[in-house]
């Protein structure tokens, strides 16, 4: 309608919607303030701190410029750290992303047993990170672990899990796409059961097959979906952590060095060394990764309106 | 008419907030509030607390948090002026905030007592630039466990007095499944977990060896002391353990629940695990010997102490320090050793008739001739380099191609002395 934005006339006289607007505005005002306050400072404050040479509990704290930048690259465990993150988030998104997807063509179609699937993919993602990560430590414990037991019971070798370096990353891995497999095939299924049946009786009638059908029809279709539910599963995947600190710090835990992710990393240097200035510049380095790997995605898996 | 509802609304949060940070703020005032690492204290806390409100009707407010969660609110907390009244921490975390000026003296008459109530190598690891800044709580010497029922079974009468002993028990007490596996230890070593503890078991082994962590120098400098022929040793000793000798595993349980369980027959750790084992695992037979050298009678372990400080930006330091001496009685002091197994460095208070009971308790006291108390620098990066330093033992821990290989032990140890010269020389240090 001419005259007006977000659906509300703004030709002077009317004054009742004028007054909608107004309330509306004041009303997230708040919200507004509480997003500049919880999330735009702390950001803009973070890339400030990384030029400094800020120590939690050191009172001096002098400007350096770019040198905690420099440091990072020569700093071998950021380096080691920045390694198992890109590991862990190729296997987690590309396994998960596909599962997802095969669970939710099989389960496009509405039943109860159906349901049933969904319910039961889905309750690993409503169950939080931590008890989750907890209960799979003991799961994968090389002694007492109900995974080894079963091993073990048709005569195989108890694995250690959790404390053989080249298997430690391995079994986090398996648990993160455990964890999140169910929410990304949810969001699949949204996006299969909005596509139009008529597609999918013209294609039939065309003689299509179940393959052409996926390729011409389905995916394209779905390209918004795919694309949204990548980037979120990289994004959450190169933010690792929990799982990580919970699983395998402590002396039954795996040597560290072959999990270690740049969020612990990041934790180590502020919260353990008290070196804010240069985990704040670390945070910048991974902020930029994240961006970057997100742009790619978005160019590759963007849709023409 | 509509916004002047909001904004009276508005105003009505305001003031409601503003009540609650006064009301808080003065509710703060009046209570003493103690935090510390450590929750096998509690029991000992809530005694004192129950006993000082009869006596004074003050209300102290005693919260225990996991070690590392606790250092990390410390840091936060001490900086911005919303620490507690009292904090209950060790001589290599405090430096720090003693340097950066948050940590208040005590008053004199506390000094006199510190001065005249603790052994001197206490008083020496609490000594900031010629100052008493803490009140001593706990002096943790650590000691070897042996499981007196497995060293039996073994045809072994008595805990390893050198390392050749320690390597010949191991091996026969270690044992294996029908695959070669290790189903028990011979010795459970502290080979991953929390970095700067797998240093700390190393440096226990270290100072056995005549070694060190770290060395000062006559200009007050500190160097990486430990990539020595001692340093060189003592991780030849944990390869051969584990890899030569096979005694030791990655793959069973390990430490205190190991031994509990008879998985392993010989550990190292602090006191507090004996009176765990009274109540976990009632039935082992065990016996406490302080560390066996690389010689005999040349020996040492590791010595730390927890204190009581109070912050300069507490409002009740007065009652804070009042608490402190409260707590610092002689019936509070017995309960921690005798209760909860915390030895105090108290050379003023008697506790025979407990060692007497719990004969356990005494290694963590002897100091035979020649044997080293191998202790923490009090500098602010000490925590950093012993964490640093764990990791790269914990991957020298699994590297089996370190067997009889004095080069790649060599390497090891320089790549970190590298590194830990490389944190001093950031700290002004080196």
């Amino acid at each position: 309608m001419p005259g007006t934005k977000f659906g509300y006339s703004l030709k002077k006289g009317s004054g009742i919607e004028s007054n909608k607007l107004r309330y509306a505005l004041l009303v997230m005002i708040p919200i507004f303030l509480l997003y500049l306050v919880l999330r735009i400072i702390p950001i803009l404050g973070t890339f400030y701190l990384s030029l400094f040479d800020w120590n939690l509990i050191k009172p001096r704290r002098p400007f350096i410029g770019l040198k905690n930048f420099i440091n990072i690259a020569g700093d071998k465990s950021f380096w080691l750290a920045f390694s198992n993150t890109m590991i862990f988030t190729v296997f987690v998104v590309v396994i998960s992303v596909l599962l997802a997807l095969i669970l939710a063509l099989a389960l496009k179609k509405k039943t109860r047993i159906g349901g049933l699937y969904e319910f039961a993919y889905f309750l690993p993602v409503v169950i939080p990170m931590v008890p989750v990560s907890i209960i799979w430590k003991w799961m994968y414990d090389k002694t007492y672990g109900i995974i080894n037991y079963l091993l073990t019971s048709l005569g195989l070798t108890a694995v250690g899990w959790l404390t053989d370096p080249n298997i430690a990353l391995i079994s986090i891995i398996i648990m993160s796409i455990w964890k999140v497999l169910g929410y990304y095939m949810v969001l699949f299924l949204v996006g299969l059961r909005n596509i139009p049946e008529q597609y999918y009786e013209a294609a039939v009638v065309d003689g299509a097959n179940s393959w052409q059908v996926f390729r011409s029809i389905t995916f394209p279709l779905l390209k918004r979906m795919t694309l949204y539910v990548s980037v979120i599963a990289t994004i959450q995947a190169l933010n690792v952590f929990t799982q990580v600190y919970v699983m395998t710090t402590g002396s039954q835990g795996a040597p560290l060095a072959s999990v270690r992710v740049l969020v612990y990393e990041i934790y180590q240097n502020g919260f353990r060394y008290f070196k804010m200035g240069y985990a704040s510049a670390q945070v910048i380095v991974l902020f930029a990764i994240v961006l970057t790997i997100s742009l790619i995605q978005f160019k590759l898996l963007r849709t023409e309106d | 008419m509509r916004n002047k509802k909001v904004a009276m609304l508005l105003l009505l949060v305001l003031v409601v907030f503003s009540t609650m940070n006064v009301a808080q703020v003065s509710a703060k005032s009046k209570k003493i509030s103690v935090w510390i690492g450590w929750s096998q204290l509690m029991p000992v806390y809530q005694e004192a607390v129950a006993d000082y409100k009869k006596k004074t009707g003050a209300d102290v407010e005693v919260l225990a948090f996991p070690l590392r969660e606790f250092e990390r609110k410390l840091a936060v907390s001490l900086p911005a002026g919303n620490a507690p009244d009292i904090f209950v921490t060790s001589e290599y975390i405090i430096p720090q905030y003693i340097e950066a000026g948050f940590v208040s003296e005590p008053p004199k008459a506390i000094t006199k007592f510190i001065n005249s109530s603790f052994d001197p190598m206490t008083l020496e690891l609490n000594t900031f630039n010629k100052k008493i800044y803490g009140v001593p709580q706990i002096g943790i010497a650590r000691i070897l466990y042996w499981n007196k029922g497995l060293f039996k079974q073994a045809g072994l009468t008595d805990a390893p007095k050198d390392w050749n002993e320690l390597v010949e028990y191991a091996k026969k007490l270690t044992v294996y499944d029908d695959k070669g596996k290790v189903v028990r230890t011979g010795i459970s070593l502290r080979k991953f977990g929390g970095g700067s503890g797998v240093t700390e078991k190393f440096q226990i082994f270290l100072a056995g060896a005549g070694g060190n962590i770290l060395t000062k120098t006559s200009n007050g400098k500190w160097r990486a002391a430990y990539n020595d022929e001692a340093g060189r040793a003592t991780l030849k000793l944990y390869i051969d353990l584990i890899h030569k000798y096979k005694t030791d595993s990655f793959d069973t349980k390990q430490d205190t629940e190991a031994f509990a369980l008879g998985h392993t027959a010989m550990f190292i750790r602090e006191v507090w695990p004996i009176p765990y084992f009274k109540t976990t695992a009632p039935n082992i037979s065990f016996g406490t010997t302080t560390i066996p050298g690389k010689v005999a009678g040349k020996s040492g372990t590791v010595y730390s102490t927890e204190s009581a400080f109070v912050p300069k930006s507490s409002k009740n330091a007065k009652a804070a320090w009042d608490f402190i001496m409260f707590f610092n009685e002689k019936k509070y002091m017995r309960m921690m050793l005798e209760d909860i197994g915390w030895p105090v460095p108290r050379t003023n208070i008697d506790f025979s008739d407990i060692y007497k009971r719990e004969p356990a308790y005494s290694a963590a006291m002897e100091r035979p001739k020649g044997y080293v108390l191998s202790t923490y620098p009090p500098i602010a990066p000490a925590d950093e380099i012993w964490t640093k330093l764990g990791e790269r033992l914990e991957a020298a821990f699994r590297d089996s191609s370190l067997v009889d290989n004095p080069t790649g032990i060599k390497k090891v140890l320089d790549d970190a002395a590298k590194e830990t010269n490389k944190i001093l020389q950031d700290n002004g240090l080196y």
